[in-house]
Order: structure tokens, then sequence, then C-alpha cells
């Protein structure tokens, strides 16, 4: 049974408000589902719960590195076992975001949500009690099969959540909890010092539960919500064309949309560098700038000022643009930031003054981040809300394929030219990245996004 | 009720994983390890780093056991390692001190060293008192 939500749409990414149907809503309550909101929510509260799940998420994936002396005695275990703990983790993760994306268009994203963080609260406690190197590895496949369910779920719930002309600065300010999660490496240390490394899982474990519990709480917002006309059956489940396509079909639609596709191969380039600077960077300032490993560490945290900085501007900015009527602004602002992080950064890694390369290395390292809001911002406006939840995951995915390969790039590069070099010589891959998209991505926007907006209207009563 | 249901799981799970985490951490915490083992002095004498290491027996039991020391870098693995002492009596309450001599080179001090750490293990033989 369907019930309509009516809504008024103006302008592509003008005001837009949308009223439920008072029919609608009674419906919700006899089927004793989460409430609907009348409107895109103005109230910040789930942007802060989501960031804040986001960084416990985070942060429970680094405790383990925060605690491996102290596994690798307690186990006996060797270097190959303790990096497979990781790896497998990993790849767990970035392969059960793709089933958990269906999930999500499909279920009640609130749920799927709060399940997750209850589910890898419970792999935590699991990992706290493990008493062999083979119930430790289980424990953390758990931890990766429940924390993947988040990424796709909390990306399309706050697509809803927020008007569209919000949705880029909304998603900036979210990525921050990302970055607030590598707080839970020393966080996590200093329990493992004082208190041992298995106080450290349960009491993470402790944070989760009480996330989870948040999240069950905000109301599951109308799909669509932000984006104009919806309708949805009783109990806030969508199911339009999208939310039923097959998991195979629906990944070969949102390929098919030149938006998505442009921005995440050319995004990917930016984030292949900076995946593999994240891991040398330390590397870099001792060597070639004389630093103590304190000093290079703390010069590093650069790197987290800067990308904080990136996220909330690059957002912004994203927004801005939109809002004075440049429709590709999104793309536009990322295109940029990828190329600038070129001109900044070449200058950083060549110059031999330590005060001159950090005066390039601050601005630079902003731009390393300020890509990422607008873009999946862009991806957003241009793929129907039933689809947003694969759209997440399809995200997950390449970033991670992006990400996993650099670290290993530029030691073998380092090993044969020297680090300096190797930083150079892969830079011009995000500025080549910014190139293309500044090329072929501002005239694919307006035509996707008419595409997108013309397939809501289409499932009108 | 489908839906009560549902909330009275997500409840059931969520309360039953706030008490245990809260348990097993408290529990955790006061938990003293019978023998501890700290780097009490550390003194580099070029590519060679000398370590003190202090082993601190806190029960009421005599105990023997196998002292290690690694270099570890940030990511956890070991650069070097070396067994400061095969076995080691230490009595109630007793303190003891061993030497463990580790050689690394000179980028590894300047680029990959993060810490060097001990540990042990009770000695394989059972002269382990427990």
């Amino acid at each position: 049974m369907y019930r309509c939500v009516d809504a008024v749409g103006k302008a592509p990414y003008g005001h837009q408000v949308t009223a439920v149907d008072p029919a609608a809503a009674d419906a919700r309550k006899r089927v004793g589902a989460p409430p609907s909101p009348s409107f895109v929510s103005a109230s910040r509260t789930p942007l802060v719960v989501l960031t804040v799940v986001l960084a416990v998420d985070q942060a429970d994936r680094y405790l383990l590195s925060a605690v491996f002396p102290l596994l690798k005695d307690d186990f006996r275990l060797s270097d190959t076992q303790l990096g497979s703990l990781s790896a497998a983790f990993l790849l767990v993760a970035t392969i059960g975001s793709v089933p958990f994306g269906v999930l999500v268009d499909r279920a009640v994203r609130t749920r799927v949500a709060a399940w997750g963080a209850a589910l890898w609260s419970v792999a935590m406690l699991a990992t706290g009690v493990a008493t062999s190197y083979g119930a430790l590895f289980l424990a953390r496949m758990g931890l990766g099969v429940a924390e993947s369910s988040y990424t796709p779920a909390s990306f399309s719930l706050l697509t809803d959540y927020y008007p569209v002309q919000e949705r880029s600065r909304v998603l900036g300010l979210y990525q921050v909890g990302s970055v607030l999660g590598f707080l839970g490496l020393p966080v996590g240390g200093l329990i493992a010092t004082h208190w041992g490394w298995r106080a450290a899982f349960h009491l993470y474990a402790l944070a989760g539960f009480v996330v989870a519990v948040l999240v069950w709480r905000l109301p599951e917002p109308v799909r669509g919500a932000a984006d104009g006309v919806r309708q949805q059956d009783a109990d806030g489940r969508r199911r339009s064309r999208f939310a039923a396509m097959p998991a195979l079909a629906a990944f070969g639609y949102l390929l098919r949309i030149r938006s998505v596709t442009i921005s995440l191969l050319t995004n990917a380039l930016a984030i292949f560098f900076t995946s593999g600077l994240g891991i040398w960077a330390t590397t870099f300032f001792v060597r070639y700038h004389g630093m103590s490993l304190a000093t290079a560490t703390a010069a590093t945290s650069i790197l987290a000022v800067g990308a904080i900085t990136g996220m909330v501007w690059g957002g912004r900015l994203g927004d801005r643009l939109v809002a004075r009527g440049r429709v590709a602004g999104r793309v536009e602002v990322a295109a940029a930031a990828q190329v600038a992080g070129v001109l900044l950064l070449v200058p950083a890694f060549a110059v031999h003054s330590t005060l001159l390369m950090l005066l390039f290395f601050l601005p630079g390292a902003v731009t390393l981040t300020m890509p990422n809001a607008p873009l999946a911002a862009l991806r957003a406006d241009v793929v129907h809300p039933d689809l947003r939840g694969r759209l997440g995951s399809v995200q997950a995915v390449l970033s991670a394929a992006a990400a996993a390969g650099s670290p290993l790039v530029l030691g073998v590069l380092s090993d044969a030219v020297g680090l300096r070099t190797a930083l150079l010589a892969l830079l011009p891959l995000m500025g080549v990245g910014g190139v293309v998209m500044a090329i072929l991505g501002p005239p694919a926007v307006e035509p996707d996004r008419r595409a997108m907006q013309r397939s809501l209207v289409e499932e009108l009563p | 009720m489908r839906h009560r249901l549902h909330v009275l799981v997500f409840a059931t799970v969520c309360a039953l994983g706030t008490v245990t985490a809260v348990a097993l951490a408290a529990a955790e915490a006061v938990r003293t390890p019978a023998v501890v083992v700290t780097v009490a002095h550390k003194t580099r004498q070029g590519d060679v780093t000398v370590l003190d290491v202090s082993v601190h027996n806190t029960t009421a039991v005599a105990r023997c056991a196998v002292v290690r020391v690694a270099a570890r870098d940030r990511g956890g693995h070991d650069l070097a390692a070396t067994t400061a002492a095969a076995s080691i009596s230490v009595p109630p309450h007793a303190r003891r001190a061993v030497a463990a001599r580790i050689t690394l080179t000179r980028r590894q001090y300047a680029e990959q060293l993060y810490a060097f750490v001990p540990s042990q293990h009770p000695c394989p033989d059972g002269r382990d008192d427990r």
C-alpha cells in the first residue's frame, strides 16, 4: 500500500519543503514505524549524532594499531599475523558495504545503522575477551562486517535530512568525524597502557552501544525529502523501480551516470596520492628536514588540521557556488582544489628550507580533502534517493581500492629513486584528475541532475 | 507487536552490552599482572642501545620469567629483538634488573624506531609457581 507524501519542489537547488500526508503519518504510527519528519530537518541533531558515530566507528578501526605492541606480546604474533588482522578487516569492511548498500536502499536506514553500531560493539567486546589469534581474527572480521553497514546508511540519511542547497556543507562537517576518529588512537593507547589493551576494547564497545541507541532514536527521514516529490508506503520503505532493482543492475546503472563515474575516477587519483602521503609524510620530514621522530609526528598533524579545514571549507564553497547559480559549482570546487593541491605541494616537497616547506604544506594539506564533500554531494544530487545506499557502497569500494595500493607504490618508488622524487612523481596524478574533472565534469552535471529529477516526477501516482 | 519485539531485542542487546562492557573494563583495570617488566634506563653507544630492564614480581609467590625486548616501529613491527633473560627467578614482591643490548642501523634510529618494548612470559620449564 502506497501513501503519497506530497511535496513542493522549487528550482533545482532552490528551497524545498516536503509535507507528509496525515494519513501516511497515521499509518506509520499504527505499524510502529519511526516518526518521519514533516519537513526537511533544520535540526543539527542528526548531523551531530551521525558525525559522532562516524568518529566512534573510525576510532574502533584504529584502536587495533594503537595496541599492536601489546597484542604482539600477549599472543606472540609475527608481523605477518599482525598485518593480516588489519588487511583482512579492511577487505571485509570494504566488500561488506556492497550488500549493506542494497539493504540500506530497502530498509529503515536508522535501524540498519543502529544495529550496525550495536553489532560492531559486540565485536569489540569479543576482541577484548579473545584468548587466541583465531578468536581475535574472527572478532575483527565481525567488526568489519558490522562497520560496513554504516557508510551507506549515514550517507543516504544525510542526503535526506538536510536541504539540497546545504548538502555539500553538511557532508563536509560529517566527514570531520573520520579525522576525529584518529584521536581514538592516542586515547586507546593511553587506556591500554594504564588498564590493559582488553580494557581499551571494552570501553570503546561501551561508546558503541551508547551511539547505537542515539542512532536508533533518530527519526527516519522520508526518502528524497530534500529532493522534492516523494511517495512512500506506510512503514517508510521505498518500493520504486530503483529500490527493487537487482544489485548488479543497480551498480551498472550508477556507473552509467557520467557525473558519478567522472567524479569517482578523477577523485580516486587524489585519494591515491593522499593515502600514500598520510603514511610517508613523517618519514619525509625526518629524512629531508632533519626532524626528530617526535617533531615529525607533530608536523604530520598539520595534515589532520589541514584535512579538517579542507573538509569544512570544501563543503561550504561548493554550496556557495551553487547558491550563486553555478550548477556545476561543486565539481568546479573539487577540480580547482586538486589542481591547487599540485601547485602548493610541488614547492612543499621540492624546497630545502623547513619553514618554506611548512608554509606550502599547510594550505596544500587543506586542498587534499577539499574535493570530498562537494563531490559526494554532487553524486547525491544526480542519483535517485532510492539508490544512494548503493552509491555509498560504490564510493566506499572505490576509495578503499584507490587508497590500498599507494603506500606500497610510494615505498617501491622511494627505494628506487628516493622519497622526495617519488612524491613529486606521483603528485601530478592528482592534478591530471583535477584537469579531467574540470573539462568533463561540468557539462555532465546539468543533464544528469535533470534526469534524476525526471525519474522522481515519473513516480508520481 | 513486531515493532515492539524489535525494540525489545535491540534494547536488550544494548543494555546487556553496556553492562558487560563496564564490568569487563573494570575487571581488567583492577587486575594487576603477576610480573611487570619496564625499561628503567637506556644508553645508546653508536648503533647499540643498552637497556636496563626492571622485572617486578607483584605476587606473594616466587615467579620465573623469560624477558624479551624488542625495538618497534610505529606500525608495531619489530626492527630488532633480543632475549634479555632466558630464565630469571624473582622472589615474592621483589624487583630484579636485567640488561639487554639491541643493535639498529642509523637509518632505523632516525626514521623508524618508535619504542623499546619489554615483554615477559612464564618460564617454559614450569618453574613458574602459579
